[in-house]
Formats: C-alpha cells, structure tokens, sequence
C-alpha cells in the first residue's frame, strides 16, 4: 500500500505551468531523490505535496486521505509529514532546543519534560546537544540544518520531504547533514529529497525520480539511472552537466 | 503567506469587535434632548429631589465671572450667582463643568450640560440655538490699552491697530462691524488677551468692561479708554427645551434683587465702579515657582488624569491597530477595505476634528459620551491608525519562511502567529511604536478642548489666575518632556532585552 500518491498533478502561476501532470508513488521506507535542472519543477512538486502550494488540479492522497479534499484536516496530516528547508527556516526567536519542542507541544500535545527528554535526544543524534541553548543566528548552517532535521524527525513523521537541504551550506558541512540524513534512512525513514547531491542519490536512494519541464522524464534506480545504458537524451545532457 | 492566512478567520476576530465596539456605543446612547414641556418639568423636579445634578458649562478663565483658585476650585460672579438662584429654586446639586468659552453653546444643544454661565451676552444669534435667562448683569464691551499708550483714545483710533480679541465672542463679530480696519488678534482664553497688549503682541482689548476692570484691579498696567462701546447684557443660557429650569431661575432672580442678595454678590465681585478704570502695574517677577507650587494640588491631578488618558488611549491603540494591521493583511476583499478605509480616513483629517466630531457631533446621532471616553477614544482611534500600519509592515516584514516552516509542523496559521510571527514582528514594531506612542502623549493635551482637567488645561486655569505663562508653560513642557523620555527609555530597553536572538 503505498503512502503517497499523486495523480495527475498540474500547477499554474499566472499563465506559466509549472507542473503539468505528475503521477508519482512512494511506499513506506523507500527513500526517492528528486533530481533535474532548475526551473524543472522540482521543489513546486515537493512544495504540492504537503499543499504549502495548492495543486491547480489533481490528486494528492496521503495515508489514504485526500489532501484536497474539503473539510481535510490539513495540519493533522501536514504534522505527519515533516518538512526541511532549503534556507532552514528556524523560529528566529526561539533556541535550537525550543524550536524542536514547541511543535511537539503545540500540535501533538506533549506536555513540556516529555518534548524537551524527545528533543534532547534528537538534538543527540544530530551532533547539537552543546548548542541546544542557542538561538538561530548564533549557529552555523549546517548547524541550522541539523537542528531543522531533529525538528521535522520530532513529530515523529511517516514521511520527511527535503527541499535541497545542503544548497545552501559551505561544502566542508554538506558532508554532516548528507550524514544524518543518510542514518536516518538507514533507519527506515520514507524520504522524498530534492537534490543537487548526485553522490547522495547514487548511494542512498532506492529510486531516482528526474523532472523536467514539469514532467516526470525517468523514474528508476540509481544504478539504471546512472548507468551507461540509460540513453534518455535530456537525462544524459543533465547528468554530463553536473557530474 | 497569502495561502496560509487564507485559512484563519479574521473576519470573527474583527466582527466580534466592531458589534462590541456598538454595543458600548449604545450603552452611552442618553434620549436626544427632548422638546416636550412635561419633560422639562420632569427634569427640574429630579434636579430638586436631588436625583440629578444641575450641569453648568463655565469657561473658568474669565475672572471675575468665573475662575479657578489655587486648590483648583471654582469661583467668581457667575459661580456665586449659579449656586444662589440654584439654592432658590431648590435644586439640590450642582456640579461646574470646564470647556472652552466656544465649546458652550453647541454643548447645551448636545445635551452634555444644562446651564452655560460664562459671562455669555444674550443675542439674537444665540437665541436661536438656545434660551436665555432674564438679564442678571449689564455687560458692555469696553476697549483697554497699556497704561503707557497715548495713540490710541478712542474707536476710530483702532483703525489699522493689532486689537486682542477673545475668539467665539462677541468682540469679533462687533469690531468686524464697527471697526473693520482693525487687525483682530484672536486668542483662546482671556488672559492671553490682556497679556497680549502687556507683551506688545497686540495694542489694545476689546472685552468685557467688567473683565478689564476685574484685571486692573488684579495685575495693572491697563487702563481703559474711550466711553463704552456697547450696552449688552449678560444672561445664562438654558437649552431650548429646559423652560421650566429658566423660569424657575427667573423667579430666583427677581427675589434677590429684592431681597439685597443680589446687591451683596455684585459688591463681593465688582466692587467700587470708581476706583476700577486704571491702575499701575505691579511688580511680577519673570518666573514665578509660586505659581506652581501653591497649585501642586490640581497640577497633581492633572497629571494623573494626562497618564490615565495615555494609558488608556495607548491599550485602544494596540487593539485598533492590531485589529487593523490584520484587516489590511486579510484575504478577504471587504475586511481588507474596512482597514485600508480605517487608515486612510483617521489618518488623513486632523485629530481635532476628529475629537470634536464624537464630542460635539456625536450627540446629534443621538450617541452621548462622557468627556473622558471622548477623549480616550478619540486618541485611540488616531493613534491606532498609525499603529495600523506599523502593524502591517512589521507582519509582512518577517520571512515568509516562517509561516511555511510552522505551517509544514502541523501548527495552525493563528499558533504560527501567536507563538512565531507576532513575536518577531512585536521587535520590529518596538522603535515606530515608541515614536507613536510619544506622539500621542503630546496629542494627549489637545483632548483639554473637551473639557477634561488635564495637565495642559490645569496649566492654562492657573495662568488665567496668575497671568504667569511663561513658567507654568515651562513647567508643563518639562513635565511632557519627562513622560515622553521615558516611553522612549521603556522602548528602547524593551527592545534590547527582546532582542537577544538577533
């Protein structure tokens, strides 16, 4: 049973299309990266699925419920999949620590000891229990980052979309956040992450989803999409790019 | 964060104040005044059970009429002779309003007070507004110069001369008739007639024969010249529907100008005609600290009342501001019109207007309000207008990241605002809402226009008793100047403890 599915999904701006009809699936523990040129619609497709934009037309069904449909209590099943950002989007005035648990609080009605014991774990496996007392701006962005995963990781998701979560970091920390992200695949975690990262895609995804013109071009993996049968002529001119 | 907001219902938020904000309204609502006699006898029956208060409009800075002592108390002619035909007619209580000699007239019509006694001259202009009493002291207008002056000796010699007048009064309408060629220099109260000519500001008065005189026997360095200009008569004025009050104090009047009692109070107040017309002036020091320390008493209440309408109005500021700031940032076309009409309205008329608009305007829609909630409201409402935007660009200034990040937790659009984006907007606001909030300290002032004793207006009864100006206007803006440093310290503090995580 699959946990995610699009049918059809299309997305206008104005008078461009963005998105012009995607049927996409994921099953529980599969691990997908999204990958293509700029403006190919990546990230408005990951934006669709938890509606932070609204499809123009389609279907978007989530642990069985129709995302668009009326009456949908939409944050109960937005809190069921968490979101990383490509710029962090840390609460500004909150710590790291606090930024981990006022969603716990909030949404799923933790009471404080219990989201705080949560978060300080997380914060554990993320490397950032010693700056769990630090507000955004006093961290680095791989340290944004990391602490933005425990975030998403804390509500306990069934699935977790990343928007090209290290393109906005130095190189030399692109490495630990791919490394947390990589243990939590390892742990079973359902992940759709748009990405730059070819070397993420080749090793720890199980399929390699390319958009292209607001299509889905190729849909197979890693080792079929990056190896030397794969003749699609736009993957090829992607990838001679890139690698 | 157009999606986001779309979802959060502002519009109960803003509904839900605007149906609380009528229902006070409405609960300040009296009857307009009505113009059935039997209510008329109805009313003074309940004013001589005791039941009502007699409300008397007086402009107290107009000695010896009526003027304010150091305790801050009331007195003069008008005050004794109120309180005695009162007494006569056997009405129990009465309580003395201050407003502004103009603010008299329309204020009767608005049913805010039931008897106007400032030394008003009975004219068939007014008399179509109002009801005068029979005649109780024959006025006239007299013209007063500088002791020193020679130029000036009689009417025509005013031609071309700067002549201070007390606006709304009679001296306006009779010079530009008589006198065209004069220069009117128009001033707000009645000492900044006299000290008009004593600065050279102006060369001479035209007043209140009695009012002159009533300053040379105080202060000097007046004298009076040329024969009496006009033979007026000073009368109460009633509204047009209270003729049972009138007749009652016609009574009045009539006995105690048999009975002596009437001949005692002009003795107290105008004494010896003679000896009245000129005198030299006396020795004044340039600041006077007496001035404010035998007023502590009313200076005190007068700030205390100047901090209550800015506390007040500063609370009905953030909530209007709020609310509009939100409106303006609304998906939904009418709310977001509602706000966008809020500010373009409010802060588009003077304030003043404004303020006079629900003191004096008000009542004619049949809504009543006290001086205070006047005031209050009318302070708010600017004030808020200008909060209104600061609030729309502090909210629309943070990240849109930040809703989308909240958003994508699971938390709803009103948590993401309570606990994220109001917050950081609040840190962003904290300097333009100091700046705001300083301006409508110093705006507090201008409600003294609707009859409330604050500072400002405090400040103007002592100095129509001491004619000192200079140092009472000095201690007032120092006074303003200590408030408004420190909503600027607050500010500023606030902002740098809430910053830390910038």
């Amino acid at each position: 049973m699959a946990l995610l599915t699009t049918k059809a999904i299309t997305k206008k701006f104005g008078t461009l299309d963005v998105l012009k009809g995607i049927d996409f699936t994921i099953e529980p523990g599969e691990v997908v990266a999204v990958i293509g040129p700029s403006g190919g619609g990546k990230s408005t497709f990951l934006r669709c699925l938890n509606l932070l934009e609204r499809p123009t037309s389609g279907h978007v069904l989530f642990d069985d419920e129709d995302l668009l449909a009326p009456n949908v209590n939409l944050d109960r099943l937005r809190s069921r999949m968490g979101m990383v950002f490509q710029q962090f989007n840390l609460f500004h005035n909150l710590t790291a620590l606090r930024n981990v648990v006022l969603p716990q609080i909030n949404v799923l009605g933790k009471t404080k000891a219990e989201a705080e014991a949560h978060a300080m774990e997380l914060l554990e496996k993320v490397g950032m229990t010693h700056r769990a007392n630090a507000y955004p701006s006093q961290l680095s962005g791989g340290q944004k980052q990391r602490v933005a995963i425990a975030r998403a990781v804390a509500m306990s998701p069934k699935l977790m979309l990343f928007d090209e979560p290290t393109s906005a970091l130095d190189p030399e920390v692109v490495k630990d956040v791919l490394g947390v992200m990589t243990d939590l695949a390892r742990q079973g975690m359902t992940m759709i992450v748009v990405t730059h990262e070819m070397g993420f895609a080749r090793k720890v995804a199980d399929r390699v989803v390319f958009i292209d013109g607001g299509v889905i071009a190729a849909d197979m993996p890693p080792e079929e999409f990056f190896g030397e049968d794969n003749t699609n002529p736009r993957v090829r001119e992607f990838l001679d790019k890139v690698l | 964060m157009k999606v986001l907001f779309a979802r959060h219902r502002w519009w109960v938020v803003l509904l839900a104040a605007l149906i609380g904000f009528t229902g006070i309204a409405a609960q300040a609502a009296t009857a307009a005044p009505s113009t059935d006699p039997g209510s008329s006898s109805a009313k003074l029956t309940a004013l001589q059970s005791g039941n009502q208060t007699l409300r008397v409009g007086t402009d107290a800075t107009f000695p010896p009429f009526e003027f304010t002592d150091a305790n801050g108390a009331k007195m003069g002619f008008d005050i004794d002779l109120i309180r005695a035909l009162a007494k006569k007619s056997g009405i129990k209580n009465v309580e003395f309003i201050q407003m502004p000699f103009g603010n008299i007239v329309p204020a009767l019509q608005a049913n805010q007070i039931d008897v106007g006694a400032s030394a008003i001259y009975i004219s068939a202009e007014r008399a179509k507004a109002i009801d005068f009493s029979d005649v109780y002291y024959p006025g006239g207008l007299g013209m007063f110069v500088g002791e020193d002056n020679t130029t000036v000796k009689s009417l025509a010699d005013l031609a071309g001369k700067k002549v201070a007048v007390q606006v709304g009064t009679k001296s306006v309408e009779w010079l530009e008739q008589n006198q065209p060629k004069a220069q009117l220099v128009q001033v707000q109260t009645n000492d900044q007639m006299f000290s008009s000519v004593k600065l050279g500001q102006a060369d001479a008065v035209v007043t209140g024969q009695p009012a002159g005189r009533y300053f040379i026997h105080q202060q000097g360095g007046l004298k009076q010249v040329g024969e009496r200009l006009t033979n007026e008569n000073y009368g109460y004025a009633f509204q047009k529907s209270d003729t049972a009050i009138k007749d009652a104090f016609n009574a009045s009047l009539a006995t105690m100008k048999k009975d002596g009692g009437y001949d005692k109070l002009t003795a107290k107040w105008f004494g010896d005609e003679a000896t009245a017309a000129s005198g030299p002036a006396k020795a004044h020091a340039l600041i006077n600290i007496s001035s404010i320390t035998n007023s502590a008493r009313p200076l005190w209440n007068g700030f205390v009342t100047t901090m209550e309408i800015i506390g007040m109005s500063l609370v009905l500021s953030l909530a209007f501001g709020m609310l509009g700031g939100f409106a303006k940032l609304s998906k939904i076309s009418p709310i977001r019109w509602v706000g966008t009409a809020y500010v373009s309205i409010i802060r588009g008329t003077p304030f003043i207007v404004q303020l006079f608009m629900i003191y004096f305007g008000l009542p004619q829609l049949g809504v009543q309000l006290q001086p205070m909630v006047a005031g209050v409201l009318a302070l708010g409402l600017y004030s808020g207008s200008y909060v209104t935007e600061i609030v729309r660009g502090a909210i629309q200034s943070v990240d849109k990241g930040q809703m989308e990040a909240a958003r994508s937790c699971g938390m709803s659009s009103g948590a993401a605002l309570r606990h994220i984006i109001v917050p950081q907007a609040f840190l962003r606001m904290l300097p333009p809402l100091g700046n705001e909030f300083v301006s409508l300290t110093k705006n507090s002032a201008l409600v003294s226009f609707v009859t409330i004793s604050e500072l400002f207006l405090v400040g103007q009864t002592i100095i129509s008793r001491t004619f000192d100006a200079l140092t009472v206007y000095i201690f007032i803006g120092l006074v303003y100047y200590v408030i408004t440093n420190i909503i600027g310290f607050i500010a500023s503090t606030l902002e740098k403890k809430m910053a830390v995580y910038i």
